[in-house]
């Protein structure tokens, strides 16, 4: 399904914190978000699951404004993975990834064996089906976000959208969510703070710095060390084939405001 | 049956039942042949049997209320009066027993107490609304002001009045379902009725907004929408309730926890559980109030929170608990 960002703009409390954003999703695509803290990534995502408003311009999924959606249809189009659910009256992990399934209902439809069999799909994929009866509260950092991948799997949405998805997983299985996500042939979205990860799964990677798209491209043509130095404040080389970036942190006297564009690497 | 058949007027369970069947089903012949004497039949038919189910009915509303309150403002100490419903009845009722049913537009006092409670909620409905959303946070902060004032307000009234007053609006305050009768039952029958069809409803979505607006909003649940729904239902039903019962305190708190630590937090279970808890658990308790120290009925509200609470305290203790996130 496709996704049209079209010149959207987000003001919380006064500040505008998305400016014009144009971007478009094809279907079957993964394409990362990158931005230093602040660039606006997450509430740009926001406007996509509807839990932000857009001040101007407008959000498109499967040609339809998702504003114009009934909230259900919305997220029968558009599952996203969150950072943390909030967990004062808690579920256990099976009725989490279950909440999954309630776009699919009506008011006062019960769960279906075909119900069953996607959450224990989805829990399988994760490889979090051994935590089924356990508290969400009391799993570890990087298994909640497994649980929440497995949420939004089990709502079979052709959208998939994930907010810093990798941020508490160890290393394989950052790598496993992001091939996982790959093989789902879905369109996904991704915000990532890992440059590395996103130059390797990812087939294109938009850019955006203080509210603005300032790149869209493949990731080998986006990710440059003059684009890197400019908008994160950090150097960088390439190394090695398949390419990696090396990061080294710039003299203290560079402050991020007045990052230099240099004229080579 | 049994709460049918104690009290100052001896007559046995079984007999207690056969007035009640007599009642509903015509031409029971134990009704004419005289086994039963007339004062037998009143106490339980038109005293003891209204008190029952109104006992019943306010402990499944005040828990189903209680239940709604918590995941609305997502705060485990919420309960069907954070929203200043209950002293805004009470402010309502005590006019009424203060100043006299003429002095507020000869309203009785049932009327005055629900009127009291819609004045209290739409109060706070207004005061926490920013942008058209209601905040859990605003909420909670403008139901405990307004409660506070309103609580005021009945402490001066109350200060103010004849001793002989103090009596009545320490009655009301405290609630008690010994005003029973038949009639005054339909409003919270209604309500409970109502509210119970809504929430059955419902269950799937407040399990979504239980785990956060956010999470919500991208499960296809208007958290908003949601909201103010919930407030509306929770509200009517706790005002009519308090209305006719009086402010029975613990039952809206504690019966919603209980339910979650026996069967989890998904509502399509709890708020089953949580009903028919709340409803067993005030007629039990009306049952001691009425026998422990007979002659002298206790007031509902103190029997409840001196039993309830060690329960409650328990329970909690328990390592099932965790289910209900009291584990940290």
């Amino acid at each position: 399904m496709r996704v049209e960002i079209d010149r959207v703009g987000v003001t919380l409390g006064g500040r505008e914190v998305v400016h014009e954003a144009s971007f478009v999703v094809e279907p079957g695509e993964l394409v990362g978000l990158v931005g230093p803290n602040g660039s606006g990534k997450s509430s740009l995502l926001r406007t996509l699951y509807r839990a932000v408003r857009p001040s101007a311009g407008a959000v498109r999924v499967g040609g339809d404004d998702v504003l114009t959606l009934s909230s259900r249809e919305a997220a029968r189009r558009v599952a996203v993975m969150l950072q943390d659910p909030s967990t004062e009256f808690d579920l256990d992990v099976y009725e989490t990834v279950l909440l999954g399934r309630g776009p699919h209902h009506s008011s006062f439809g019960r769960d279906t064996a075909q119900d069953v069999a996607i959450v224990e799909e989805a829990l399988r994929n994760t490889e979090v089906d051994d935590l089924g009866g356990r508290m969400v509260a009391t799993l570890s950092g990087g298994q909640r976000q497994r649980v929440m991948l497995a949420r939004a799997l089990a709502q079979r949405s052709p959208v998939l959208v994930l907010d810093e998805p990798s941020n508490h997983l160890d290393i394989s299985h950052q790598h496993d969510l992001m091939s996982t996500v790959r093989g789902l042939g879905r369109t996904v979205i991704a915000a990532l703070h890992d440059l590395n990860l996103a130059a390797q799964y990812c087939d294109r990677v938009v850019v955006l710095a203080a509210g603005r798209v300032v790149a869209d491209g493949a990731p080998a043509a986006v990710l440059t060390p003059d684009l890197i130095r400019a908008t994160f404040a950090i150097d960088v080389r390439v190394l090695g084939d398949p390419p990696v970036l090396a990061f080294r942190p710039l003299p203290r006297a560079v402050t991020r405001t007045s990052a230099p564009v240099p004229s080579s690497t | 049956m049994v709460s049918g058949a104690v009290g100052s007027v001896e007559v046995t369970p079984v007999q207690a039942a056969q007035v009640v069947v007599g009642h509903l089903v015509p031409g029971m012949p134990w009704m004419s042949d005289g086994s039963l004497t007339p004062l037998q039949d009143q106490a339980v038919w038109q005293f003891r049997i209204p008190r029952v189910l109104l006992a019943g009915l306010a402990g499944a509303g005040l828990a189903l209320a209680g239940a709604l309150m918590q995941v609305t403002v997502r705060n485990p100490l919420a309960e069907p009066y954070i929203l200043g419903v209950s002293s805004g009845a009470s402010v309502g009722a005590v006019l009424v027993i203060v100043l006299g049913s003429a002095a507020v537009g000869g309203l009785s006092l049932n009327v005055a107490a629900f009127a009291g409670a819609l004045v209290a909620c739409g109060c706070v409905a207004a005061l926490a609304r920013k942008n058209g959303a209601l905040s859990p946070t605003r909420m909670i902060l403008s139901g405990v002001a307004l409660g506070s004032l309103f609580s005021a307000i009945t402490s001066y009234l109350t200060i103010s009045t004849d001793a002989q007053n103090v009596v009545s609006v320490l009655f009301f305050l405290l609630g008690s379902v010994s005003a029973a009768t038949m009639p005054n039952l339909l409003g919270p029958a209604i309500a409970l009725g109502v509210s119970c069809a809504v929430a059955a409803g419902l269950a799937r979505s407040l399990n979504a907004l239980m785990t956060g607006d956010e999470s919500a909003a991208s499960l296809g649940v208007d958290a908003t929408r949601l909201r103010a729904v919930l407030l509306v239902v929770a509200s009517l039903l706790t005002g009519t309730v308090v209305s006719v019962a009086g402010g029975i305190g613990f039952v809206g708190l504690v019966v919603p926890h209980v339910a979650r630590i026996c069967v989890g937090a998904d509502h399509r279970r709890t708020l089953p559980v949580t009903v028919l808890g709340g409803a067993v658990f005030l007629m039990a308790a009306d049952l001691l109030a009425r026998t422990v120290a007979a002659p002298t009925e206790i007031p509902l509200g103190i029997l409840t929170a001196i039993v309830g609470a060690p329960f409650f305290l328990w329970l909690m203790r328990r390592d099932g608990a965790d289910r209900a996130g009291l584990g940290r």
